[in-house]
């Protein structure tokens, strides 16, 4: 007796949550990778592993590097920085008649920091890099993050108020980006 | 075959045979070892650990690491799994296209199912957690020590989410319960109605 129109899971096997959350996964990381135009339906179901594991992943490898009294400290600061920031400009996006939920546009903008974490681990695996060499890597995942991101979130705002929804967008990906570069 | 593998909660039987056997059969002991298991499992590894990282020194990023992600999977687990095998209760999120949110609740409609203990084996962990990462952030926000702060709010943000979540789930499957019940003394009044004329 259960009613039709809501979804019956309760008796799937638990083998089947797991497959279907760890595609929901993978289709969204593709969709960062290739940014394509049906990114609407990746955006319905939002889920915050992609951003927590791309976030850990990154501040691993950012306090690895840092100096042995300040490990603890930076690890916080990317953490802190990753997730605040993705608020701060969920708001404002939000505040600018955005017609995104809160962790939707969380989600998004978690997941599209994954050029970024390949940089940081681009950059620690080759170890000693110029900075003639960091600043294209970094720059190009910087642009490519922006770029997937605003695929994702440029529809949800009003055309004339787009610039104002993007800009923070860019800051708060320049930021982490900078948080990479002096890694 | 394994006795108990987790992605079967009942060994050897079919989904028909063992919903018959389950109302047939009252009794107290645990049906979901496994399902009791992990949900206590991920939340004693992040509880313990955080505890421990004041006296065994194993580096505030591990400790980090290991407490969110303990947090993290037993978010998910007790979410997805613990919660629908326990009490039968399940929650959504769902976003609409307008981007509102909508909640959406699923309950098993025969409480039979549920075993009185292993409801209170739910909901105590669920609870203790969430108060439990409470505290922990109240004590560091005045010991100032910030760093911490971020895991236990990071943890209380995850525990809370659920319960509130099973809070609300909860709720609705009590009004349906009742709302079944309304409709089907309505529907007897009706039917003897119909007799009587």
């Amino acid at each position: 007796m259960i009613n039709s129109e809501s979804p019956n899971t309760l008796d799937e096997p638990v083998f089947q949550t797991i497959l279907r959350d760890l595609k929901m996964v993978a289709f969204k990381l593709y969709h960062v990778i290739l940014p394509r135009g049906n990114a609407v339906n990746a955006l319905r179901d939002w889920d915050l592993w992609g951003p927590l594991i791309l976030c850990l992943i990154m501040a691993i490898f950012l306090s690895v590097s840092a100096a042995e009294d300040q490990k603890a400290l930076e690890f916080t600061i990317v953490f802190v920085v990753v997730w605040c920031g993705a608020a701060i400009v969920t708001v404002n996006g939000q505040l600018l008649g955005g017609n995104l939920s809160f962790f939707q546009s969380v989600c998004v903008l978690g997941y599209c920091i994954f050029p970024l974490t390949i940089a940081t681990i681009i950059i620690w695996v080759i170890q000693n890099l110029s900075i003639i060499f960091k600043l294209p890597i970094v720059g190009g995942a910087w642009f490519w993050s922006s770029f997937a991101s605003y695929g994702f979130l440029g529809s949800s705002v009003p055309d004339n108020r787009r610039l104002l929804a993007v800009y923070p967008v860019l800051l708060f990906y320049l930021i982490i980006a900078w948080l990479v570069i002096v890694q | 075959m394994m006795k108990y593998s987790p992605f079967q909660d009942e060994p050897g039987s079919n989904d028909n045979n063992g919903q018959n056997a389950e109302s047939q059969v009252q009794n107290n002991a645990p049906k979901h070892p496994v399902a009791v298991f992990f949900h206590l499992f991920f939340k004693i590894v992040a509880v313990a650990v955080f505890i421990l990282s004041s006296f065994v020194n194993i580096g505030f990023v591990l400790t980090f690491i290991i407490v969110t992600m303990s947090s993290a999977f037993d978010f998910w687990v007790t979410k997805n799994v613990t919660g629908r095998k326990l009490v039968g209760l399940r929650w959504w999120n769902q976003i609409r296209d307008d981007g509102s949110n909508n909640w959406v609740f699923e309950s098993v409609q025969d409480k039979s199912q549920v075993n009185p203990a292993e409801s209170l084996m739910f909901w105590i962990p669920v609870l203790a957690f969430a108060a439990g990462w409470f505290v922990f952030a109240i004590i560091s926000l005045f010991g100032l020590s910030f760093l911490w702060l971020v895991v236990e709010i990071v943890c209380f943000l995850l525990a809370g989410a659920n319960l509130l979540g099973y809070i609300k789930c909860a709720k609705d499957a009590r009004k349906k319960v009742k709302g079944m019940a309304q409709s089907y003394i309505v529907g007897t009044i009706v039917n003897q109605a119909i007799n009587r004329v």
